[in-house]
């Protein structure tokens, strides 16, 4: 054995390396008989876990869908009962007198004042319309809703609306007049109403703010009334503020700052995210029964794995975990009607509007390596054109329930407007999100 | 699960059946290559168990990622790649691969050529897998795999003055131990 330097030392390390070149490079090692059945195993995991998130995807997109359109499809408008609150006029001592009335009709009321004084002296003659018969076709309502009106004739002391929207086939008690008005009136649908001849004796004074509005003759006369009250009726009750909550799932990714990102993943990686959760608060403003602004704050994870293509394709895997802050603002225009189920108002609607989002944290990890300062690899501040669907369901006339489905595209809040990776700082980053919650209202016309 | 595998099938064949997710191919291909690259795993595991973990999970990622094979180049290369990669990935998980060192001026012991011959296929293995992780890993890239020092750099994430010198370490005790095996087989026969 001797000791060299210098070119001895490269000849021996060739040799070293060849010996161990040879001899390894293509050895054959058995593995453990059972190997395979752990391979099978895992793979049947795998598969079993790929079909399960399909399917849950697909539920999703299904039911949403499902339900609003079964929803929509049972909804009509003529199928169900056209409420009005009727009087007689010849019963009825107050603000409207009974010189107003043509030919002593009676009288369908929305949204009349009565003085503190009036009495409404409400009894059975008040639904002995002209023209028609009590109890039967024609009649105001059918006997047991007869009887139960005149139990219920405490009016005195009345001040507001007198508008009346509750439903023959239901307790007239719960669903009397909006506010605590005392004042419980019939309800009448125009099919029980005999249009066989268009005359005097079968019309009705429509009285409005104190007002003769108009006399209604004829079938399509109430369905026009119909239209309009329910449309008072929406406006009255959607109108106001609201705040709510909500909590969903989203699927997002992240924005990679051009050639920031290289040094630890590549600016080629493939990134596959994951669903992740996201919830918020928002306050907004119902305007009207088609139009809200909305505003709110929600706090997004996200969670991907990449797998880096670099390096002749030998794929490395790895974990990003990162926290948004979002602030989106939506002008939301809707489409209002009663639900046929528990006759408040439910909405469908789309949004867009902008999304601010701020990057709180980011972490990445190199298969169970912890990148250090990853934060710095990511844009910071995004700006997002989002646009989305959601639906409203109103279980109390100042609670709902929503469910939203909503996409949004950010960009770094230097690129915005410009949705494309050329030229960009970084790249896009997309948002899906789901979310379930729960609005309160508080009106502003009530 | 038992399932008979019947005959050669080419590389092609069975990349075509692992893409459709057919179980048959998919044991084909592990009946094929499994021995090689177990082979692999053992050089950059620190034990036979934890090679057994890498062939489990490299041959997972394999069926999952096979249709990105472009056949740009031979499939046991890309193949061994993934092996090769996936070692890395653990060793990364237990153990810390760089320590840094300092081996200026050492002098290297020069040893016969015929004292390699004399080492059997599993002594050979058994060196290996007796260096630092650290050794371990740069000396299979460089001395067995082919790599670079500039592709080790990037692939495990230093720099090439890491990988030389860790290289130089890990001959350095390789062939203490060679020669120290030498020295017992002399003792030995006189």
């Amino acid at each position: 054995m001797m000791h060299f330097k210098g070119s001895d030392n490269n000849k021996n390390n060739k040799n070293l390396d060849n010996t161990f070149k040879d001899g390894l490079r293509n050895m054959n090692a058995t593995p453990d008989p059972e190997m395979w059945d752990k391979i099978n195993n895992n793979l049947n995991a795998d598969l079993k876990k790929r079909k399960y998130n399909h399917w849950y995807i697909a539920a999703l997109f299904l039911l949403l869908p499902m339900t609003l359109t079964n929803i929509f499809i049972n909804y009509d408008l003529e199928k169900y009962y056209t409420e009005f609150a009727i009087e007689n006029l010849a019963q009825l001592d107050g603000d409207i007198t009974k010189e107003n009335i043509i030919n002593n009709n009676p009288v369908v009321v929305s949204n009349n004042s009565l003085s503190n004084t009036t009495e409404l002296n409400i009894t059975t003659e008040r639904f002995q319309f002209k023209g028609l018969s009590n109890g039967g076709r024609g009649s105001a309502l059918n006997s047991g809703y007869h009887n139960e009106a005149v139990v219920n004739k405490n009016t005195t002391g009345n001040s507001g609306s007198v508008v009346s929207f509750f439903k023959p086939s239901n307790d007239h008690t719960s669903k009397t007049n909006r506010d605590n008005s005392q004042i419980y009136l019939a309800s009448l649908s125009p099919d029980f109403i005999d249009y066989s001849t268009e005359s005097d004796n079968n019309s009705f004074t429509y009285i409005e703010n104190n007002e003769i509005s108009d006399v209604l003759k004829n079938k399509d006369d109430f369905k026009q009334l119909s239209k309009k009250s329910k449309k008072q009726e929406l406006d009255y009750l959607l109108k106001g503020v609201y705040t709510g909550a909500s909590i969903g799932v989203q699927k997002t990714n992240i924005l990679r700052r051009a050639g920031q990102f290289a040094p630890i993943l590549g600016d080629n990686v493939q990134l596959n995210s994951s669903f992740s959760f996201s919830y918020g608060a928002r306050v907004g403003w119902n305007f009207n029964r088609y139009l809200a602004l909305e505003a709110g704050v929600y706090k997004s994870d996200l969670e991907m794995n990449y797998l880096d293509n670099r390096y002749n394709k030998i794929f490395t895997e790895g974990n990003i975990k990162a926290q948004y802050i979002e602030f989106p603002i939506a002008l939301k225009f809707r489409y209002a009607a009663f639900n046929s189920i528990n006759h408040l108002p439910h909405l469908i609607g789309i949004n867009t509007g902008f999304t601010y989002a701020h990057l709180r944290n980011a972490n990445v990890t190199i298969v169970d390596t912890e990148v250090e300062n990853a934060y710095q690899y990511f844009d910071p501040s995004q700006l997002a054109l989002n646009v989305g669907l959601d639906y409203e369901w109103f279980v109390h006339k100042n609670i709902s329930l929503t469910a939203s489905a909503s996409a949004a595209i950010f960009s770094s809040k230097g690129d915005f407007p410009k949705f494309s990776v050329n030229n960009a700082k970084s790249d896009l980053r997309t948002n899906y999100r789901f979310q379930v919650g729960m609005n309160f209202i508080l009106p502003l016309s009530r | 699960m038992k399932i008979t595998y019947i005959g050669a099938v080419s590389d092609e064949a069975l990349i075509k059946g692992c893409i459709a997710g057919d179980r048959k191919a998919q044991y084909g291909l592990y009946s094929k290559y499994a021995p090689k690259m177990f082979a692999v795993c053992l050089r950059y595991a620190k034990d036979y168990h934890s090679a057994e973990d890498v062939l489990q999970d490299a041959f997972v990622k394999v069926f999952k990622y096979i249709s990105k094979f472009r056949r740009e180049g031979s499939f046991e290369g890309w193949l061994r790649r993934i092996f090769v990669n996936t070692s890395i990935e653990h060793l990364r998980k237990s153990v810390n691969l760089y320590p840094i060192i300092n081996d200026a001026g050492e002098t290297i012991e020069i040893l016969d050529k015929s004292v390699f011959d004399e080492l059997e296929q599993q002594d050979l293995l058994s060196l290996v897998q007796e260096l630092s992780p650290g050794y371990r890993t740069v000396f299979n890239l460089y001395a067995i795999e082919g790599y670079s020092h500039k592709e080790i750099a990037k692939l495990l994430g230093i720099n090439e003055g890491t990988s030389k010198s860790q290289l130089a370490r890990a001959r350095q005790v390789l062939q203490k131990k060679v020669s120290a095996i030498q020295k017992i087989s002399i003792d030995g026969v006189s």
